[in-house]
């Protein structure tokens, strides 16, 4: 059937076959997907060869009848075979891999309670991360810990990266407002997580598993802070970032209820203007009684929230005082040298103490506008204590408030509390299983400040810490054995440095010189 | 195997009485000895615990990456380009006992070199409190052994494709280079051919898992899939002499 006319356009169909593959895989690798364009690429490529070969058979089947084709095929057909079998076995290991941690802390090992949560998981679960390549570090440590994850999960945890950057769209479909941010996706339930841990997760984990909502309840009727308020001095910004890990904000008046709701999480007090009365304390009091209750008061300084020279008596801070051995001192915060440049009154922390709530802040500041200084008075064995947050050495508590408004400006005085000073404490009482979380502010939750630094997730991680699921409290951050490096003397360091730089190196160049010169002898 | 004891012995030997070696040796210590020193000077001065498997092992896979290609690119060239090859292959020798032995000459050279990385850590742990973590360590020398092998089985088949020793050193560390950063291409995206590309990134075997003190056996077998596959192809490329 082989004209000499149609063999005579072999090549062109060969070229043809050849420009159709190069272009299907140019295209596909340009837009990393299967479309349509690199599937007609494919098609007219493998038409082309067909073609040729249909054009011009006797050129093939002499090429076949060559020696070197007969065991150039051979040799290909081995070389498929041992391919296939290295893919096939690299497959079934991959998906049936056995994994040993040989580090002494165990730091690559989820917790069995993750792995409890993961084969609790009633449905797949898909993890979105968005990250940018400024926290390209940090996406790699959520990688990692995904890919542990995803280990554990028998396919029921899958992931995936987007730069919010470059891939606005995405971004904008999850409603991501921070770089960094882990959403989590179970059919229609989606969690967002600021700072990606095994802590977090798990927890998100298990919520998806057991989806009870989340009720927290802001306290209301003193002139405290509005969740739904979007004015500087509301709290909307943290009610939306609440709402995003599936809290549930409501409000609660313990002036017209002597209880607090059976379903409350946690009760929520964001800077009352006035104290609240005895009864509402013993009303909390008597909820804080419960296992897994939880209290986050954001408490102002009284110099904020009372007349001059007023002195008001405050249920809260004396059963802060008495039941939680926690102070809120009568004092604002004054530190010239850590807080906003010409704003005193506006300290920064000087750094983060080891805490679940503030661990994963990776040392972003916070700033305090007006706070009061908390103090851990004694110790009750059932209450393990806290301090979060401090202030640098150089601040100190004004006591004396008339100063603050002086043209002298405050001084500290023998009677101020010294630097460092506490903003914030959290508290764990072993026996009745409730927490707490105290803050000596509140204009920092407010819309004004929260994007400042991790005020937010300050607060954010405060909250879920305290609503922290009991089963979880152990699920802590593994923290490494602390190693540390002493030299004793410069003659040791010397004789480390003569030993790695010098004489090591020295003494292959002395033995490469011995060889050469014993082979040039015998030579 | 005796075939292959026989060849690896003689190409080891051979290493060690070639000044090439000892000048790749020295240099290689002497860069990583400065890097050690002056890591270990930072952290007594500035605090944190000593990170010696990132001293070592970071800059050592950068160093390997040369390494490998200079001591696999005389293997099989220069016995192409003296001609002995021919003498080789109508000894009474199967092709893959020469190639295992070749490549086997080259791994037992390369753990004697990683072997004197050792004294990093010893130094590092008499100086630590309480200690340095021993399984990290043991962790990350068994996953740099089987990279080495990859590698050097890279470099054995390369080898196999020249006579140029040149040429099969800079197709080694083309090969090798292009492992290493294959992931970069896929390392922000998810499906099937990214996670295919990303299985074949050889950095992420050793960083993901060894590195950190995990032995995974999935990076196991994928290191020893790319040994077999490379020594597999260039035996069949040394047989193909035979017909071509």
């Amino acid at each position: 059937m082989e004209s000499s006319s149609l063999k005579r356009y072999a090549p062109y169909a060969l070229a043809v076959g050849g420009a159709g593959l190069l272009v299907a895989a140019v295209v596909a690798l340009l837009y990393r997907q299967f479309n349509t364009a690199v599937q007609v690429s494919l098609v007219v490529g493998l038409i082309g060869f067909v073609v040729a070969i249909l054009f011009s058979p006797g050129s093939v089947s002499a090429w076949f009848g060559l020696r070197q084709a007969r065991y150039g095929s051979n040799a290909l057909v081995m070389t498929l075979a041992f391919f296939g079998i290295v893919i096939l076995v690299n497959y079934l290991v991959t998906r049936n891999s056995v994994r040993w941690d040989l580090s002494e802390d165990q730091i690559n090992t989820l917790a069995p309670e993750t792995i409890a949560a993961l084969q609790a998981l009633p449905q797949p679960v898909k993890a979105v991360g968005f990250y940018s390549s400024n926290l390209f570090s940090q996406q790699q440590s959520t990688t990692e810990l995904l890919r542990r994850y995803q280990v554990e999960a028998d396919g029921k945890l899958t992931y995936e990266f987007f730069d919010p950057v470059g891939d606005p769209v995405t971004a904008r479909e999850y409603n991501i407002t921070r770089d960094g941010t882990l959403i989590l996706e179970m059919g229609d339930q989606r969690e967002e997580i600021s700072f990606a841990s095994e802590t977090e997760i798990t927890s998100a984990l298990v919520r998806f598993a057991s989806p009870s909502a989340r009720s927290v309840y802001f306290l209301t009727g003193h002139g405290e802070r509005d969740p739904q308020d979007t004015a500087d001095s509301g709290l909307s910004v943290i009610a939306d970032l609440l709402a995003k890990q599936n809290y549930e904000i409501k409000t609660l008046n313990l002036q017209v209820t002597d209880t607090v709701p059976a379903d409350a999480r946690a009760v929520v007090i964001v800077g009352p203007l006035q104290p609240l009365s005895q009864a509402e304390v013993d009303t909390l009091g008597r909820y804080l009684q419960q296992p897994n209750s939880a209290l986050m008061a954001l408490l102002d300084p009284p110099a904020q929230t009372q007349a001059p020279g007023e002195t008001v008596a405050d249920p809260l801070a004396e059963y802060l005082q008495t039941a939680w051995s926690i102070t809120a001192r009568n004092d604002v915060v004054v530190d010239f040298a850590n807080s906003f440049p010409n704003q005193p009154l506006f300290p920064l922390n000087a750094g983060y103490e080891s805490h679940p709530i503030t661990d994963r802040l990776q040392n972003i500041s916070t700033v305090f506008p007006v706070a009061r200084s908390l103090e851990i008075t004694t110790t009750n064995t059932s209450l393990t204590l806290t301090p979060l947050v401090k202030t640098a050495a150089g601040s100190w508590g004004e006591t004396e408030i008339d100063s603050l408004n002086s043209d002298a400006g405050p001084v500290a005085g023998a009677g101020d509390p010294a630097g460092p000073l506490t903003l914030a404490v959290a508290a764990a009482n072993s026996t009745t299983k409730a927490r707490v979380v105290i803050f000596g502010d509140s204009d920092f939750a407010g819309n004004g400040a929260a994007s400042q630094g991790a005020n937010a997730n300050l607060v954010v991680n405060a909250l879920n810490w305290a609503t922290l699921d009991e089963t979880l409290i152990s699920l802590v951050a593994k923290v490494p054995t602390e190693r540390t490096l002493q030299l004793l003397d410069a003659l040791t360091a010397n004789t480390i440095f003569f030993v790695t730089v010098i004489a090591m190196p020295l003494a292959v160049v002395v033995l490469g010189g011995v060889v050469w010169f014993i082979r040039r002898r015998h030579v | 195997m005796r075939n292959i004891w026989t060849i690896a012995k003689r190409e080891f030997n051979q290493y060690f009485v070639s000044p090439a070696a000892y000048v790749v040796a020295f240099v290689f210590l002497l860069i990583l000895g400065i890097i050690f020193y002056g890591q270990l000077g930072g952290t007594v001065v500035y605090g944190g615990s000593p990170q010696v498997v990132q001293w070592v092992f970071g800059p050592f896979v950068t160093l390997v990456l040369f390494l490998t290609p200079g001591v696999t690119m005389r293997l099989l060239a220069e016995e192409q380009r003296s001609g002995t090859m021919e003498l080789l292959l109508t000894a009474p020798l199967r092709e893959w006992e020469l190639v295992i032995g070749k490549w086997l000459a080259a791994f037992a050279f390369m753990a004697v070199v990683i072997f004197l990385t050792s004294i990093y850590f010893l130094i590092t742990n008499a100086f630590t409190t309480p200690g340095l973590d021993r399984g990290t360590i043991l962790a990350a020398y068994v996953g740099f052994l089987f990279m080495c092998a990859a590698m050097l089985a890279i470099g054995v088949f390369t080898s196999s494709l020249f006579v140029n020793q040149i040429a099969a050193f800079f197709a080694t560390m083309g090969v090798s280079l292009a492992l290493w950063l294959v992931g970069f291409l896929f390392q922000q995206e998810t499906g099937v051919v990214a996670d295919i590309v990303n299985y074949i990134d050889l950095s992420g075997h050793f960083y993901n898992n060894f590195y950190t003190g995990v032995i995974d056996l999935s990076d196991i077998v994928y290191f020893v899939s790319i040994t077999a596959l490379f020594l597999f192809l260039t035996t069949r490329t040394i047989e193909s002499r035979r017909w071509r």
